[in-house]
This record gives C-alpha cells, sequence and structure tokens, in this order.
C-alpha cells in the first residue's frame, strides 16, 4: 500500500522526461500521418514530405488550416508528421 | 491577364484575386479580414486554382455572373470545431446589381437586372452587411458534406431618365444564396458535386418594377487517377439555370490530364455546350489545352 501512495505522489510531481516528449511525437507523428492521407486528397494531390523544408511545411500547414478548417492540433499533428518525413 | 491574337493586351486588366490578414484567435477558430474567396460552396474557395481543378474550366455558373459568389470583402471567422466539423460565417459589404435601363423618349421605359456582381467590392453603397457562411461535416475521415448560405442586400448605382433629365439612382434588393456540395473519394475515384441557387427579390422605382430572378446552377463530377501512373480522367456535367436565356448552358466535359508533377499538369477537355439559342455564346462546343502549375 506504501508502495502504490509512494508512487502516485511522484507521478503528481514528476516532470515530464525526454522519453515522454517522444512518446507524445510519436502519437502525433501517426496521427499526422493519418490526417495527412486523408484530409489533403479531398481537394487536391498529395504532396509528400520531402517536396518542402521544415519552414516551408510551418507556413503551408497553417495556410492549409485556413483553407480547409482543421483545428490547431490537427495541424500540429500533420506538421509534425511532415516536418519529421522530409529528410 | 489576357494576351490577344495580336499580342497586345489591350482592355485587359490585372486583378488582385484575394488578400487578407489572419489571425489565429484559439485552436478552434481564425479571424480572416479583408478580400477574400467566397466561402460559399467548395469550387470558389478550395478547388478553382488551375492545379487542384481536375477541368480548365469552372463548371456553369460558377464564373463572373454565375449562382455561385466569388469573393467577398468583411471579415470572416473559420476552422474547425472537431476533426469532423469546421465552418465558416462572415460579414462583407456584399454584390452589387448590373442594371439594365432602357429609356426612351427622354423616359425610362424598363428597367432589368441583368446579373448580380458577386465579386468582392471595396465599397459599400447601401451600408448594408450581408451575411453569409458555410458548414462542412466530415461523417467518415474522406466524405465531406456542406451547407452554405448567405443573406442580405444587392445595391446598385444607374442613371435613370425622367422629363428629359438624367437622375443618380441608387436601389436595393433583398438577396439570398444557399448551397450543397459533396465530396466523396473512393479509391482512385474521386466523385464531387455542388448545387447553389440565388434569389434576388424585385425593387420598384416610380412605376417600374424589376421581377423577383433566379441563379441556379449545379455540377457533379467524377474523376479517376490510373494506379502509379501519371494519366487522370474527367467527367463533368453542369447546368446553369438565369433569368436570361443568353446565359443558360448545359454542359458535359470530359478531359484527360498528364500529371508531370503532382502540382504541374497538362489538360486537354472538350466541352459539349448547349444553349437553346443557338446563336448565343453559351451554346459553342469548346476544346481547352491548358498548362497548370502551382505552389
Amino acid at each position: 500500500m506504501k508502495i502504490v501512495l509512494m508512487t502516485l505522489l511522484m507521478s503528481m510531481f514528476a516532470v515530464p522526461t525526454f522519453a515522454d516528449e517522444s512518446q507524445e511525437r510519436q502519437q502525433q507523428f501517426v496521427s499526422g500521418a493519418k490526417k495527412w492521407a486523408t484530409n489533403c486528397t479531398r481537394c487536391h494531390n498529395l504532396r509528400v514530405a520531402t517536396e518542402f523544408s521544415d519552414n516551408q511545411w510551418r507556413a503551408i500547414t497553417f495556410h492549409m488550416r485556413l483553407r480547409a478548417g482543421f483545428t490547431g492540433q490537427d495541424t500540429r499533428d500533420m506538421l509534425i508528421f511532415l516536418q519529421d518525413s522530409n529528410n | 491577364m489576357t494576351v490577344h491574337e495580336d499580342g497586345t493586351s489591350e482592355g485587359a486588366s490585372v486583378v488582385l484575386e484575394y488578400l487578407t490578414i489572419d489571425v489565429i484567435v484559439n485552436d478552434y477558430a481564425m479571424i480572416v479580414a479583408g478580400k477574400f474567396l467566397s466561402p460559399i460552396g467548395q469550387f470558389r474557395q478550395n478547388l478553382h486554382p488551375s492545379w487542384i481543378n481536375k477541368l480548365p474550366s469552372a463548371p456553369p455558373g460558377f464564373g463572373h455572373g454565375g449562382a455561385a459568389p466569388v469573393s467577398e470583402t468583411g471579415v470572416q471567422l473559420r476552422g474547425g470545431l472537431t476533426s469532423s466539423i469546421n465552418y465558416a460565417v462572415y460579414v462583407g459589404n456584399g454584390p452589387e446589381m448590373d442594371i439594365e435601363v432602357e429609356n426612351e423618349d427622354g423616359e425610362t421605359e424598363e428597367l432589368e437586372v441583368h446579373d448580380v456582381e458577386n465579386e468582392a467590392f471595396g465599397n459599400d453603397l447601401n451600408n448594408s452587411k450581408t451575411l453569409g457562411g458555410r458548414i462542412g461535416w466530415l461523417p467518415l475521415p474522406k466524405i465531406e458534406i456542406g451547407a452554405s448560405f448567405m443573406v442580405g442586400e444587392a445595391d446598385a448605382e444607374f442613371e435613370m431618365e425622367s422629363g428629359g433629365e438624367h437622375q443618380e439612382q441608387m436601389e436595393s434588393a433583398d438577396i439570398t444564396v444557399y448551397g450543397i456540395d459533396v465530396v466523396v473519394p473512393f479509391r482512385n475515384f474521386v466523385f464531387r458535386g455542388e448545387y447553389i441557387k440565388q434569389e434576388l427579390d424585385s425593387f420598384e422605382v416610380g412605376e417600374l418594377k424589376t421581377l423577383d430572378t433566379e441563379w441556379e446552377t449545379f455540377y457533379l463530377q467524377g474523376s479517376y487517377r490510373f494506379g502509379g501512373q501519371p494519366w487522370e480522367l474527367v467527367l463533368r456535367y453542369g447546368d446553369f439555370d438565369s433569368p436570361h436565356m443568353d446565359d443558360d448552358q448545359e454542359q458535359w466535359a470530359f478531359g484527360v490530364n498528364y500529371l508531370i508533377q503532382e502540382n504541374a499538369q497538362v489538360k486537354i477537355a472538350y466541352e459539349s455546350n448547349k444553349n437553346d439559342d443557338k446563336t448565343s455564346l453559351a451554346d459553342r462546343d469548346q476544346t481547352i489545352i491548358q498548362l497548370a502549375y502551382g505552389f
């Protein structure tokens, strides 16, 4: 019982680690890949990640957020997928 | 910009299609202010760039003087409420009417609304704003169904003759636009369709009265991309009805596209156009070849 309480207390005050951030980014990457594949082709041909640099993708995804009516979270997920896939 | 056969561009105009300031409010809303593409329907705001449009032309009724609004000057709030619901709502200066005035013996005999100019105006003659918008719903990730509306007043300035004298006149008429649109991608096929109707109420000037008028258009389009190949086939049917028989058009369009890249293509299309008046330009069939490139 003491161990459970200690673990709960520690997790309450735990700061995010690199592992947490990496896992969250991985989730966003997967989510972004799905959204990229399903959303873009409703209007136009699919543009592959390697076509543009990280900064260009930032401008493009925020432009497309306006055009297609994405939420901020969906836009960020797609941006992470595109930036992590363009090397 | 148009270049004529003799190489001159006399009479051509250069137009700024849209220019906006966009402000991100939060994850679900953005403010767009300035001259923007009309969010009524899908074609004008999302599909009309030549590298996106599968055919070299706009569907009948989706251009100047058609049923579908082109652009607007005003303020717009738009965004996504969830991954499956998006929206746009705006307040703008609204359209103007193109009035035809028939004068005889120093008196105005007839007034007629020729068309509604649904392109953004920097000023608002009657200071009455229009309200419009669209809501899109994605029941499945790739399928989108949209519904649009616009209500307000269209205005016009024109000259009439009375007792042999010119009189400046400014009039307004209630206008309503509504539409639905749908897109269904399925494997290598993409099916889409759009319907828009614009209704303009009559108005009176003295003893003269214009008629209630309607513009109505729809199109259905199917396209097929050969798997792994740079070739694409497109078939579109469209039908535009206006109060003026000369402008009506029923159209079958067939196109073949060669995709040099995803954003660069050569398009060749044949349009079979029909208008009851065989001398009308809207009755002419045409073949169009287009090289399209987009960023």
